[in-house]
């Protein structure tokens, strides 16, 4: 059975010889293909991570006032303040360049104040580090912003 | 977020940098990939043919697949791939002879590629059986174009049968080797004073030959004429070949030392050991002439610029200068030795084409001294028949005066027969054959 | 159907397929005694695949994409190995190779949890510690390799994946800046800055010039995002005064390098190919021999070559294989890079291991492939994953893990949010 098997082997081996550099080249575009059909599964794999980290970020969602403002926080670190690298700008001179950090640690958003001129205030207190709840203001300067959480 | 594209952003940069990197590897390889084979242990070289299409090498060639002596008479110029010889056609041009690609590899069978040269193995053949037993060489090229025909070294070496028992110099184009000129060079001093004095001031100076003149410092310059020459002016004196009439013009106060060094060094001599650049002829390297000039009422000077003493000129060069003189341009033709490569598709990749080199000196000057040589050429018709030529022979001493080395540069004043030649022949005695014989049978050959 | 819901069945049967494309080569161009080596090439090739696959199906993480790649470039490489001179199995290489998968699984259980590295970072100082005290006690001051009788292993290899991601840790110590004498100074900068300048010291000491480059490139990378976090975007500014103060060390230190590596740094290759620089010169002609599609499997000349499996392993393959199959496995390692990218880290922490990580790897490749190509000088470091070499294989795999933490995270999720206003009533 083996003996047949590897003697059926060579025998296709030696018919498909005449076309070793068809097959060499045909071999090498296939794994060109296969590789890049891979890579691009990672985006696909992108929205499940989304799915994924909306939850473990619990929804939250920073808003102004009137709702109309929202701000999805997409990473573990969110920057706030007047300079061009923060991730929530604002160009209120009344908010420091940079101001405080938000920051997600076990399911809880932290926000952090990075020794800001004006303060950072939740719920009107004056704060250097809290943890925050849910429906909680943020006042950063004269903006106001409240955490909130959205439905999945 | 945007602190997190930093990252990303990073990271991109550095992948960007090591594809350049791959994208100057991909090139590098594929620009030197044949330069690799060359030194590798697999190989396969093609064909040079000459400008008839004759195989002037062949590096699978056997014992008795050609005639006997087949390769002999350009046997030191092409050479072959054993690395026993190095300035050759052959070594210096490995890469092109390869029978390999990237995309195909080294081609065994049928590959296609192949230097054609400019050689004609016909009239080389003649040239080398001409010389009989003497030793020497000859070197003749189209002095409108720059295609080298001619180019016959003594003694050589048939490459197939090897290196045993080579007498000495056998493996070394004598063309492209430095040579004492004798009164070749006389048209380098002869250049040199119209430029620096002008046709007519330089027509109106005469001079006494004795046989013998006793320069500044009280040394004997001897003609080869005992009897002496009498009054001359230059053109008979360029003619005459007399040695007195141009070590008096060496001192003649109407030009100076640096004048004569400059000149020689716009010529492309190296001049009391100035730097020396070497011509390239397809990567065949060609010396430069050189000599020594100290002072004008000096023996040794006035003996190099007569063309003993210390000067060297290479026949290759003496052969360029006649370019410049027969072009009437000043500038010399380059010469070169391959017409066009072929690679292993037989597609043709690289050819040649004309150049020149800077102005040696004014065309004005070259027409006054083509006009002169060419009346001087009017004494060899008998010796050479059939062609308008101008010419200027010399005798040189060489080893200590022991032996005489005859030499000949000309050209052919034909537009359509544009030939420039010079020809050595070592330690002639006077029933040898001559360098006019050569020169004629080069001339017939080629025509 | 794997843990995160998403069907995977096309894509590992596409890495099936380049697997299956190769060793088709093998079969056809290949030179063996028998058939039953490449047989048996691919039963285990292919079977092991299968098993991976199988396997992964029982890990919970986010994405599955990089495994899935670095099963395909280890198996290649598996392929790649067995058949230099001649079609034969490469076992050791494949037992590294399941190794480095296990490497990487453990790699990304480790620096999954960032608040956990930040925790225990201390024990990873001290891991680098142990392994710099094993350099100087055994290795002596010419050597890299600590031989066990049985296995010989290099230290400075496993240094690389921790010193990596010691440069992420403590980053939220940016904020708290300590005057001392008027200067605004993070403690924990200096101590990585001790620390790469010790590593740098050792590695001059035991002539192991070639993982130098690669260590210099993670601690500048690693600066450069500890630097800006997590305010200021990368300033030009900052990024030409690096570059400028890299580019000086770099003179310094060749100004000052020994004289070996001064011989090496001008050496003609072709001046004397028989001497220094003979590997070189026998890569690059193996790589002219192998054209686009190389000679065949097991072919080759190069693997009588020293180090043919390893410094000048890119152009082992290229003569085998052909230059396009050399490129691609490099192609193959970039697309492990660039998967970090599509799919970015969320986390400062991951970004900078990330960093790291491609730092090594694309330092590690460009020393190798240009060094053997005789572009830059030639040192001898493994291009990840393709070399031979056990010691390199293992922390290769530790770090692709780090790179996997980056994107296949699972995130905490607590099951009761402690402290909840539910409802979504506005407040006024």
């Amino acid at each position: 059975m083996l003996d047949n098997f590897t003697e059926f082997i060579s025998e296709m081996v030696e018919e498909l010889s005449a076309f070793k550099e068809i097959i060499s080249a045909a071999g090498l575009i296939i794994v060109d293909i296969c590789a890049l059909v891979i890579i691009c599964f990672c985006a696909k794999e992108k929205k499940t991570v989304q799915k994924q980290w909306s939850k473990a970020a619990r929804h939250m969602v920073l808003m102004d006032y009137s709702g109309e403002f929202t701000f999805t926080l997409n990473s573990q670190e969110v920057l706030m303040g007047r300079h061009i690298s923060a991730d929530l700008r604002f160009s209120d001179m009344s908010v420091s360049r940079y101001h405080a950090l938000l920051s997600l640690e076990d399911g809880i958003w932290t926000i952090t104040d990075l020794d800001s001129t004006s303060g950072t205030y939740v719920n009107g207190q004056k704060i250097k580090q809290k943890k925050l709840r849910n429906n909680d203001e943020i006042k950063i300067g004269k903006k106001a912003l409240y955490i909130r959480r959205v439905k999945a | 977020m945007k602190s997190l594209k930093r990252g990303s952003r990073l990271i991109t940069f550095m992948i960007f940098i090591f594809i350049i990197g791959m994208v100057i590897l991909i090139a590098k390889i594929q620009m030197e990939a044949s330069f690799y084979i060359s030194n590798s242990g697999s190989r396969n070289l093609g064909y040079i043919y000459d400008r008839n299409g004759d195989i002037i090498f062949d590096d699978n060639a056997e014992i008795g697949q050609y005639p006997d002596g087949y390769f002999k008479d350009l046997g030191n110029l092409i050479g072959d791939a054993s690395g026993q010889m190095t300035n050759t056609l052959v070594a210096k041009n490995l890469e092109k002879l390869s029978n390999y690609s990237f995309t195909s590899g080294i081609t065994y069978k049928g590959g296609k590629a192949a230097i054609y040269s400019t050689l004609s193995h016909d009239a080389n053949e003649k040239v080398y059986s001409a010389f009989g037993d003497k030793d020497g060489c000859a070197i003749a090229y189209n002095y409108k174009t720059g295609e080298i025909l001619v180019c016959v070294s003594r003694p050589s070496v048939d490459p197939i049968k090897g290196y045993e028992e080579l007498a000495e110099g056998s493996l070394l184009c004598k063309a492209f080797y430095k040579t004492v000129p004798g009164s070749t060079q006389k048209t380098a001093t002869l250049i040199s004073a119209i430029e620096t004095m002008g046709i007519d001031s330089l027509m109106e100076r005469s001079f006494t030959c004795n046989g013998v003149y006793t320069n500044n410092t009280g040394l004997d310059i001897v003609c080869h004429n005992e009897y002496g020459h009498g009054t001359q002016n230059i053109r008979e004196a360029f003619a005459n070949s007399c040695n007195p009439f141009f070590a008096q013009l060496v001192e003649d106060s109407g030009w100076s030392l640096s004048d004569i060094e400059n000149c020689y060094k716009k010529l492309g001599y190296s001049v009391n050991g100035s730097e020396e650049t070497e011509i390239s002829i397809d990567g065949i390297i060609s010396a430069k002439a050189s000599t020594t000039l100290e002072d004008k009422n000096e023996f040794n000077t006035q003996w190099s610029c007569i063309g003993q003493g210390t000067s060297l000129v290479s026949p290759c060069q003496m052969m360029m200068w006649q370019s410049a003189i027969a072009n009437e341009s000043g500038k010399s033709t380059m010469p070169y030795l391959i017409d066009h490569v072929t690679n292993v598709n037989g597609r043709t990749v690289e050819s040649a084409s004309t150049n020149y080199s800077e102005q040696l000196f004014s065309s004005q000057t070259a027409s006054e001294v083509k006009d002169i040589m060419l009346e001087n050429g009017l004494n060899y018709t008998g010796k050479i028949p059939g062609y308008t030529l101008g010419v200027k022979s010399g005798t040189a001493q060489v080893k200590n005066g022991e032996e005489e080395n005859s030499l000949l540069t000309g050209f052919v004043d034909d537009k359509d027969f544009p030939i420039a030649f010079a020809i050595l022949i070592e330690n002639r005695e006077s029933y040898d054959v001559s360098t006019e014989q050569i020169a004629s049978v080069i001339l017939d050959s080629l025509n | 159907m794997y843990k995160n819901g998403l069907s995977y069945t096309i894509i590992t049967f596409l890495s099936l397929l380049t697997h299956i494309s190769l060793l088709t080569i093998v079969f056809i161009k290949g030179q063996y005694d028998s058939i039953m080596s490449p047989i048996i090439l691919s039963a285990i090739i292919l079977g092991s695949d299968i098993l991976y696959f199988f396997i992964l199906k029982f890990l919970k993480q986010n994405t599955y994409t990089l495994d899935i790649l670095l099963i395909t470039v280890l198996n290649m490489s598996v392929i790649f190995q067995s058949c230099f001179g001649k079609v034969g199995f490469a076992v050791k290489h494949f037992i590294f190779a399941v190794m480095a998968l296990v490497f990487c699984q453990a790699g990304f259980k480790l620096a999954q949890n960032y608040r956990f590295i930040e925790k225990y970072k201390y024990v990873f100082y001290g891991i680098i510690g142990i392994l710099i005290i094993s350099i100087v006690l055994f290795t002596g001051s010419r050597g890299m390799w600590i031989d066990l009788g049985f296995i010989t292993i290099q230290p400075s290899e496993f240094i690389k994946p921790f010193f990596a991601l010691v440069f992420a840790t403590s980053l939220a110590a940016q904020q708290n800046k300590k005057k001392i004498l008027g200067i605004r100074i993070v403690y924990d900068n200096w101590i990585l800055f001790g620390l790469t300048g010790l590593i740098v010291l050792l590695q001059w000491w035991c002539r192991d010039l070639g993982s130098l480059p690669t260590f210099a490139a993670v601690a500048a990378c690693g600066f450069i995002m500890r630097i800006c976090y997590p305010k200021a975007k990368l300033s030009k500014k900052l990024l030409i005064g690096i570059s400028a103060a890299g580019l000086v060390v770099v003179i310094i230190a060749l100004k000052f390098a020994p004289g070996y590596v001064q011989d090496r740094l001008h050496v003609d290759i072709w001046s004397d190919p028989t001497g220094n620089g003979w590997q070189q010169c026998q890569a690059l002609i193996a790589i002219a021999e192998g054209g686009w599609f190389g000679k065949g499997p097991g072919h080759g000349v190069l693997y009588k070559v020293p180090a043919a499996d390893t410094d000048i392993v890119f152009s082992s393959i290229s003569e085998e294989w052909g230059l396009l199959t050399a490129l691609l496995a490099v192609f193959m390692i970039m697309l492990i890079i660039v998967s970090a990218l599509i799919n970015t880290p969320r986390s400062y922490f991951h970004t900078t291991l990330s960093v790291g990580v491609a730092a090594v790897f694309i330092a590690q490749m460009s020393l190798n492939i240009f060094g053997s190509c005789n572009i830059i000088p030639f040192t001898g470091v493994t291009i990840p994953f393709i070399s031979q070499g056990g010691s390199s294989m293992l922390s290769c795999g530790l770090m692709a893990g780090f790179l996997k933490a980056g994107q296949a995270m699972v995130y905490p999720i607590p099951e009761r949010p402690h402290v909840q206003n539910a409802g979504r009533r506005k407040i006024v």
